[in-house]
């Protein structure tokens, strides 16, 4: 069990962010949080990627409570982050740079660029790629690092319709080879149950678990579970809830 | 018909040489829209293309042709406002003969090096103080307020100071040059850091990035754009500092030439001594912005 978060508040001067939040994340599961803007799920996910601490309660990594960030929790947010003075290849090397500058290990670096669709673009800078490109950039950057966990903030929030649809296929597609464990926020419905493992629903003010269910479909996902009854329940319960 | 009709006329204004509506020659195409129209609008817009193109040529060709063109009418007596033609043989002379004693060459030489050991020293300087200030709040609250005092200070103000301390050597003008560059090369340095997109901060710490190597890998090269900018209008600071120098205290440069050549009432050499100062500034600053490229190519790409 690498994360469990018990019974978590954080606030924010007077007002209650969240209250009393408790998830466990199992190995090689890919869970998703779904929740309205403003419901503390990004608040949620900074406290497991230490980049700032609970209020009340705490989260455990392998049984030990989190003191900060870390490359076993690495990031990808919803813009890409990328260092427009790097290249593809040195952006995607910036953590092993960071754990050791004379031993990066390049052949993983060039596995995961070819895993991520991105060889040719080695030497291109962040500027001169697309935003599908770029955030698949960083996706790479984080998982050469192989973290215990995977967390993901919206990270299609900002890609357009059709790129997103892109790069949920191909994270679907990347899920299936390397089963990575994953916590994934995210505001889209389908995006959550259709990724998801697990899709846990968050209420607002103060934001706390309404709804934590296992996805009722088989693996490898395909884009039209979507119209299948399963997934038409599981969305129509989550509506409901967002809805208010 | 109606085409029909635009021939007749194309060929009428045709009869008629009107050196001044070249559309003509468009217009006696049979398909071809109202010819004012169409041969108006290309024709405007190609020629604002050429006209932008040559914008700062044009513009200065034409100011010498007025300059001239006043000194012609006699508007001011020659010995106040000498024409083109004289300020260009000022300058033959000068680079012929010298002025006062040493060649223009001489001038340039010295107040280039004068401008390069103060403008580096301001970098070297100012850099690493304003990186510090940035980070480390005791130094920043220890070294700003001196810095907002100096500031408002017009350099000329310091000039007399600085000759009872250091005398017309070259001291007083690299203290001056210092003086003010140093504060501008600071505060852009600091807004540099400052300006730091919390972003890449984040996905360092997330990585594993220590704070020194946050500082070096991501906050350095985040604030070198600002830097840049702060040497681009450092550069125009000490070029300004080092003529105010030369205008007071000085046996050579070019401020000292201007200066000079103004009490003998050798108007065409202070003009090339303007000049002169102006053309080499703009060099400065073009050299900083090719600088400038080589090392942030991501300006401006976020």
């Amino acid at each position: 069990m690498p994360i469990r978060i018990e019974h978590v508040g954080r606030d924010f001067g007077p007002l209650r962010v969240l209250d009393d939040v408790s998830l466990a994340i199992e190995d090689g599961t890919f869970v998703t949080v779904l929740g309205a803007s403003g419901c503390g799920k990004t608040t949620l996910l900074n406290m497991v990627a230490g980049l700032s601490p609970p209020s009340r309660g705490r989260i455990l990594l392998d049984g030990k409570p989190i003191a900060g960030p870390g490359p076993d929790r690495v990031v990808v947010f919803q813009q890409p982050g990328l260092y427009p003075w790097l290249t593809l290849r040195d952006n995607v090397a910036f953590g092993l740079r960071m754990r050791s500058a004379r031993q990066i290990e390049w052949p993983r670096v060039d596995e995961v660029i070819a895993v991520m669709g991105l060889r040719g673009f080695e030497s291109h800078r962040p500027y001169e790629l697309s935003g599908g490109m770029q955030q698949r950039v960083a996706l790479a950057r984080a998982l050469v690092m192989q973290p215990r966990v995977l967390l993901m903030d919206e990270p299609f929030a900002a890609l357009d319709a059709q790129t997103r649809h892109n790069m949920q296929r191909f994270l679907l597609e990347l899920w299936e080879k390397i089963q990575a464990t994953v916590l994934f926020i995210t505001h889209d419905i389908d995006e959550a149950i259709l990724l998801g493992d697990r899709v846990v629903v968050m209420g607002a003010r103060p934001g706390r678990i309404v709804l934590e269910q296992s996805v009722p479909l088989s693996r490898p996902r395909q884009w039209e579970m979507s119209l299948e009854p399963a997934f038409i329940d599981l969305k129509r319960q989550a509506l409901h809830i967002l809805a208010g | 018909m109606a085409g029909r009709e635009h021939a007749e006329v194309a060929t009428l204004t045709a009869g008629t040489p009107d050196p001044s509506s070249p559309q003509v020659a468009i217009a006696e195409t049979e398909s071809a829209p109202p010819p004012a129209v169409a041969a108006a609008g290309s024709l405007a817009s190609r020629g604002w293309r050429i006209t932008s193109r040559y914008a700062t040529v044009s513009v200065l060709i034409a100011a010498v042709i007025v300059w001239q063109i006043v000194c012609d009418f006699h508007l001011f007596p020659p010995i106040a406002l000498p024409s083109p033609v004289s300020v260009l043989n000022a300058l033959i002379l000068l680079l012929a003969h010298g002025y006062g004693g040493h060649s223009l060459f001489d001038d340039i030489w010295i107040s280039s090096l004068r401008i390069a050991i103060g403008f580096v020293g301001a970098v070297v300087i100012g850099v690493p103080v304003g990186l510090l200030m940035a980070r480390i709040d005791i130094i920043f609250r220890t070294i700003d307020p001196f810095l907002q005092f100096i500031r408002p200070v017009p350099p000329l103000a310091y000039i007399p100071l600085l000759v009872v301390w250091f005398g017309i050597g070259e001291l007083p003008k690299i203290v001056l040059i210092l003086i003010g560059t140093i504060p501008v090369i600071i505060i852009g340095t600091i807004s540099g850091v400052k300006g730091t997109p919390p972003l890449r901060l984040s996905v360092a710490r997330t990585l594993g990035a220590s704070e020194s190597q946050i500082f070096r890998h991501v906050i350095l090269p985040s604030s070198l754009p600002e830097i840049f900018t702060a040497m681009r209008i450092g550069i125009g600071v000490a070029w300004t500092c080092l003529v105010a120098a030369e205008l007071i205290a000085a046996d050579q440069g070019l401020g000292w030439l201007v200066q000079y050549a103004g009490q003998a009432l050798q108007v065409a050499i202070v003009i090339v001594g303007i000049i002169v100062i102006g053309v080499l500034g703009y060099a400065m600053e073009l050299l900083i912005r090719v600088f400038e490229r080589r090392v942030v190519p991501w300006r401006g790409h976020g």
